[in-house]
């Protein structure tokens, strides 16, 4: 029963666990392979590297955590009644914390930078690249119609030094 | 950047120069800024990851954004990384929690109360078995879907091309090393039981296995 008959399971039935894994790896190359884009994103990805200054890693996220008493909005209520999501980023003596909002295809991003110096901070989305958005004097900042996916925000700390978050995405 | 990009390779055909080295060895080449090693590196677990993502059943487009926060999250922890040799571990690893982080996230952020996730990937997805080309790929492919999702699970993972180390598979589902083996062997004989069911249903009652299928 090794050749099989098009039509029915015969022949795959007969064949042992390695060839039947190998078969389905051939199919779920073509029915699920890897877009493209994910191959040319993932080569891309070295090209963010070597970044001077701190990290501030990921504190909190009210998306994927339980409440923790640790998340305030910046401001209060959320954007059109949509949920809102609250990220919390701390080091290097400075802490960020992210409002996101929006629907459909685009979010609001409403940012405030505690312990960083006055001026401006700049906001990587990994498809698009760095965009500046300047500071209130309470250390506010607001960008509108951010794309999905990996972003990471960087300002700089009152002593001078460059603050990167770590990616995170939306 | 851009130019050391090769378009048109796919996730299987990673630079041979670099199919060779051990993941260790990659590491340390991109460590010391070789770009040629990082595209070997991407290329050979991209496919890994995507199985991954896939095998989570996230939609492609939070596939598409996992598998390049988790790139990206290597890249953050370069010089941090203790153990470059398991690199295909804590790639496997942050893949998987960045898969179960959109799960989450999924569930919180959308105003429906229903968890529904798994109905909109459906929708997202695209009917398989219409890009299949014989119907033979197409019967096994529609017994490996009606597996149980643990099943399904670990076999979308050791689906990946290149095909991953059972320490990755363990690390992708957050499994024994152990367990990988007897449960590659029990879901695959399940799939058997399958194709062999629905291949006699599509039969004339006493003509098992000799005959094309009815209709």
């Amino acid at each position: 029963m090794r050749a099989g008959r098009p039509g029915t399971g015969e022949g795959v039935i007969d064949m042992d666990d390695d060839e039947l894994i190998a078969e389905l790896r051939r199919i779920a190359a073509e029915v699920d392979a890897v877009p493209e884009t994910v191959v040319s994103a993932a080569r891309a990805a070295l090209g963010t590297r070597d970044l001077d200054g701190e990290l501030a890693v990921l504190l909190a996220d009210s998306a994927t955590e339980s409440d923790s008493g640790l998340l305030e909005p910046v401001r209060t209520g959320s954007s059109h009644g949509y949920p809102t999501r609250l990220l919390t980023f701390g080091g290097g003596g400075v802490q960020i914390d992210l409002e996101l909002g929006g629907r459909g295809g685009q979010l609001d991003l409403l940012g405030q930078v505690t312990g960083g110096a006055p001026g401006e901070c700049a906001i990587q989305h990994a498809s698009t690249g760095w965009t500046r958005v300047d500071l209130d004097s309470l250390g506010r900042f607001l960008f509108s119609g951010l794309a999905h996916g990996p972003i990471r925000v960087r300002c700089r700390s009152a002593g001078g030094i460059p603050v990167t978050t770590s990616w995170v995405t939306v | 950047m851009a130019g050391t990009l090769r378009n048109g390779a796919g996730a299987g055909g990673y630079v041979d120069s670099f199919g060779e080295l051990d993941p260790g060895e990659l590491m340390a080449r991109v460590h010391a800024g070789d770009q040629d090693a990082w595209v070997g590196l991407t290329d050979r677990y991209t496919g890994l990851l995507w199985s991954v993502a896939r095998a989570m059943r996230l939609s492609e487009a939070d596939a598409a954004d996992a598998v390049q926060t988790t790139w990206l999250r290597l890249v953050e922890s370069l010089d941090s990384l203790r153990d470059s040799a398991r690199v295909g571990g804590w790639l496997t690893t942050t893949m998987r929690r960045e898969c179960l982080a959109v799960l989450r996230r999924g569930a919180r952020m959308r105003p429906s109360p229903l968890p529904e996730w798994e109905q909109l990937v459906d929708a997202d997805d695209p009917p398989e078995e219409l890009l299949l080309r014989t119907e033979r790929d197409a019967a096994l492919w529609r017994a490996f879907r009606r597996l149980k999702p643990l099943c399904q699970a670990l076999l979308r993972v050791l689906m990946a091309d290149p095909p991953p180390s059972y320490a990755e598979v363990a690390a992708a589902l957050e499994v024994p090393v152990g367990s990988i083996g007897p449960n590659r062997q029990r879901c695959l004989n399940r799939l058997r039981t399958i194709l062999l069911a629905e291949a006699d249903a599509g039969r004339p009652p006493g003509d098992r296995r000799g005959s094309d299928r009815h209709g």
